[in-house]
């Protein structure tokens, strides 16, 4: 609990979390995806060595802070606001608003800057961008910098409303895929769109149910999407030839 | 006879048409090229016949069988051999391995036959291994049986997909630009190996660039332009057809006659 | 020595896993990420089978690797034709739905609690006590998975498992019902790791979900991809360096809070430096694409 304290006030820390995820995030695509690339491995080597990657950072967490679970509270706990039947605390209504602001800005990057579409070129046609004079490794690394940076903050968002512990990546990681699939890869709204719904069917599930099967009917509705809609709810329906 | 029959197909990729309401029939026991400018939607129609695309609209006739949105192993199951203009081998086995793949198995590729290596897997097996031989000389690439596929130069791997296609003994053969990449001193050999299916009662629609060979070989052309057929007939037809000339106009002169 | 035993005895099932996965990934090209979840059901299967109706293991291990095998055409028939990625992730999400079933149908499997006092094989009459003769059984199991995938490999079956790994729609295009190859590969090997999971469950004599997290799926595809992706071999190898090394940490001296994010933390290492540097594994020629 006393981790955290010697940090900085609460925003920055915030930057101070985000800017370390973002040299974190560039580092590893140096190190190990940027030589994959170069070997022109196949999705499945990517995905175990990101798998590595993974397991090496939630051990290397686990090694330095243990394994014992951090709370992160900013002030004492208040009561919340009361909006029809429901209760939303200030802590709440501040991810809220931080993760709209977040997803607004993500949005204002990829739809209207120079760098986001050159990052939309290169994730619809590598060759193709870097013929028309983008350098797709530049791109790659702000792509890198960027998710990395956002995943960051998340994190930090997370931590100021459940507690934190080095194996908490793993469901994120798995919702964020489920919530991406769901809504539409690629898409932003169908990001946005896919976390809420993920979010909503999650907890409406668990209302009649036991709260340990809440990853269950998370997985049971990314097995339902891949089977029936695999380009999710906004994403675009892709050819299904075979060649 | 007409074997093969498409009706009005066409098949659009984002919004372009690559095949447009594309109508025509091949005949039975008879040796058809399909030709036309790069781009004119060939090999996109072989992939249509094969179902490796699914058609936008029309029809696709087999004999009796509509074969329009059947699975790609069902239309092979009923005759169809193909090769692909860009060759699919199975790059990291043996050449030997490849051809055998090709070759019709009765019971030898069903689990329990492996597990119980019955006397039937055996034999087959063994039967298969002879006609992998010969068909690997009827190419002449029997010294390369033990090699892996993806040692071989472009020529070689040509003649060891349509060699693996020639195994599968289908009724009608489907055969993209199979000399595109042979040293001019197989061709020759190929083409005979065409002329021999042809007189064993088989059907073959191959599409080629080079008009000599279209020339030589074909019974019938069949010829396409923006998806669309614009002319069919004879060899002699075709060279005499204005449609034809001007599509070829500025891409590419016919160079026969 | 005792202990050598032991940590045999957990090589063996983890050959057998091994083994059933790399058939799977290995030999036919599937990204199956929840392969765990099949020796889950067999260990479940014959552990409360044994506790609530005394039924013997031995009959109890066959049920479960049926009920393992079972649940291979459940999810394989629907998800066979999941391209790539999308294959991985339907697979990783069977590994956590059965692991949350097996934690959360308390009712059943007692949950977090897990099952205690799970019976060991007898053989006439002879409760297999002593480790040593548990390695004897365990080794005829292993034996056993080896010959026939070891057959299944080496067959015209096997070749056509290998054309759908090399260039699935070339399998296609001469007649391979390639997602029915698929599926019977993907149910033989449910039915081999059903089999492990239920030798485990009676070597041990206790389960509980815990042992069946989506990271044990993740190691048993590190020891195939390890040993050598399609080489029967490399998953001995594969299985038996990646038990044995991590218990070498253990007599360093290492308190247990260090060894074990250690161990995992080498295993990470170990899975990026294979990528980058031999991704076809110690003695695999396989380079999967």
């Amino acid at each position: 609990m006393s981790t955290f304290s010697s940090l900085p006030q609460p925003n920055s820390r915030f930057f101070f979390a985000s800017a370390l995820s973002a040299i974190l995030g560039i580092a590893v695509d140096r190190l190990v995806y940027l030589p994959l690339r170069k070997n022109n491995a196949p999705g499945l080597v990517f995905l175990l060595a990101s798998f590595g990657v993974f397991i090496f950072i939630q051990n290397l967490l686990q090694l330095i802070y243990g394994a014992q679970i951090l709370t992160l509270r900013t002030g004492p706990v208040v009561e919340g606001h009361q909006i029809a039947s429901a209760v939303i605390t200030d802590i709440q209504i501040l991810i809220l608003a931080a993760s709209l602001i977040l997803l607004a800005a993500l949005w204002l990057v990829i739809d209207k800057t120079k760098m986001g579409k050159a990052i939309r070129a290169v994730a619809d046609d590598t060759v193709g961008a870097s013929v028309s004079g983008i350098n797709p490794e530049k791109v790659i690394l702000y792509a890198f910098g960027i998710g990395s940076a956002l995943a960051g903050m998340g994190g930090v968002l997370v931590s100021l409303e459940t507690n934190i512990e080095p194996t908490m990546g793993m469901n994120a990681i798995l919702k964020g895929i489920i919530a991406s699939i769901i809504g539409g890869i690629g898409s932003i709204p169908g990001a946005v769109l896919g976390g809420f719904s993920l979010g909503i069917v999650e907890n409406l599930g668990i209302w009649k149910i036991q709260a340990g099967w809440k990853d269950t009917i998370a997985f049971a509705v990314l097995i339902i999407f891949l089977l029936l809609r695999p380009e999710g709810i906004m994403g675009k329906k892709t050819d299904r030839d075979k060649l | 006879m007409e074997v093969l029959r498409i009706t009005n197909l066409s098949k659009t990729f984002d919004g372009v048409r690559a095949v447009d309401g594309l109508s025509f029939g091949v005949e039975e026991g008879a040796i058809t090229a399909l030709i036309g400018p790069n781009g004119s939607g060939k090999t996109v129609t072989f992939n249509l016949i094969t179902g490796f695309y699914r058609p936008t609209g029309g029809e696709i006739c087999f004999k009796d069988t509509n074969i329009t949105r059947l699975a790609p192993h069902k239309i092979f199951n009923l005759g169809i051999g193909r090769t692909f203009q860009n060759i699919r081998l199975f790059p990291q086995m043996t050449v030997l391995e490849n051809i055998l793949l090709g070759l019709k198995y009765n019971s030898g590729e069903s689990l329990l036959a492996a597990i119980f290596r019955t006397p039937s897997m055996l034999r087959e097996e063994k039967e298969n291994m002879q006609k992998a031989i010969a068909l690997l000389k009827t190419v002449g690439m029997e010294n390369k049986r033990d090699e892996m596929a993806e040692n071989l130069s472009y020529g070689q791997r040509r003649l060891v997909e349509i060699a693996r296609t020639l195994g599968t003994d289908s009724e009608f053969y489907l055969l993209d630009e199979p000399m595109s990449g042979i040293f001019p001193n197989m061709i020759p050999q190929l083409l005979s190996i065409i002329k021999q299916l042809r007189s064993s009662g088989k059907t073959v629609l191959f599409i080629e660039h080079n008009m000599k060979v279209v020339m030589d070989v074909s019974d019938r052309v069949v010829v396409l332009n923006h998806g669309k057929m614009i002319a069919a007939g004879t060899p002699a037809e075709i060279q005499a057809n204005e449609a034809v000339l001007d599509a070829y106009m500025g891409k590419r002169r016919m160079r026969a006659s | 020595m005792e202990y050598l035993l032991h940590i045999l005895v957990m090589a063996g099932i983890y050959i057998i896993l091994t083994l059933s996965l790399n058939l799977i990934v290995g030999f036919t090209g599937l990204p199956a990420l929840g392969h765990i979840a099949f020796a889950c059901v067999g260990a479940y299967t014959s552990s409360l089978l044994a506790l609530n109706y005394g039924i013997s293991p031995w009959i109890g291990l066959m049920i479960g690797a049926f009920n393992a095998a079972l649940l291979g055409v459940l999810v394989g028939a629907p998800s066979m034709r999941l391209k790539g990625d999308y294959l991985a992730l339907a697979t990783f999400g069977l590994g956590v739905i059965v692991y949350s079933i097996a934690k959360n149908w308390v009712d059943l499997t007692r949950g977090p609690m897990g099952l205690p006092g799970i019976p060991k094989f007898s053989v006439l009459g002879f409760e297999l006590q002593p480790v040593w003769a548990y390695l004897l059984l365990v080794a005829v199991f292993v034996f056993i998975t080896a010959f026939v995938i070891g057959r299944i490999v080496d067959s015209p079956f096997g070749r056509v498992l290998k054309s759908i790994r090399e260039d699935e729609l070339a399998a296609l295009s001469i007649g391979k019902n390639v997602n029915r190859y698929k599926l019977i590969v993907f149910t033989v090997g449910a039915f081999f790791a059903g089999i492990a999971g239920s030798l485990y469950a009676h070597y041990i004599t206790f389960i509980d979900p815990s042992s069946f997290t989506a990271m044990e799926s993740i190691a048993v595809l590190l020891m195939v991809v390890f040993g050598g992706m399609g080489s029967i071999g490399g998953s001995f190898i594969g299985a038996l360096v990646l038990v044995i090394f991590p218990e070498m940490l253990r007599f360093l001296g290492m308190p247990s809070s260090v060894a074990a994010p250690l161990r995992q933390m080498i295993y990470g290492l170990l899975l990026v430096v294979l990528m980058l540097r031999r991704p076809q594994g110690i003695i695999g020629r396989y380079r999967f694409k």
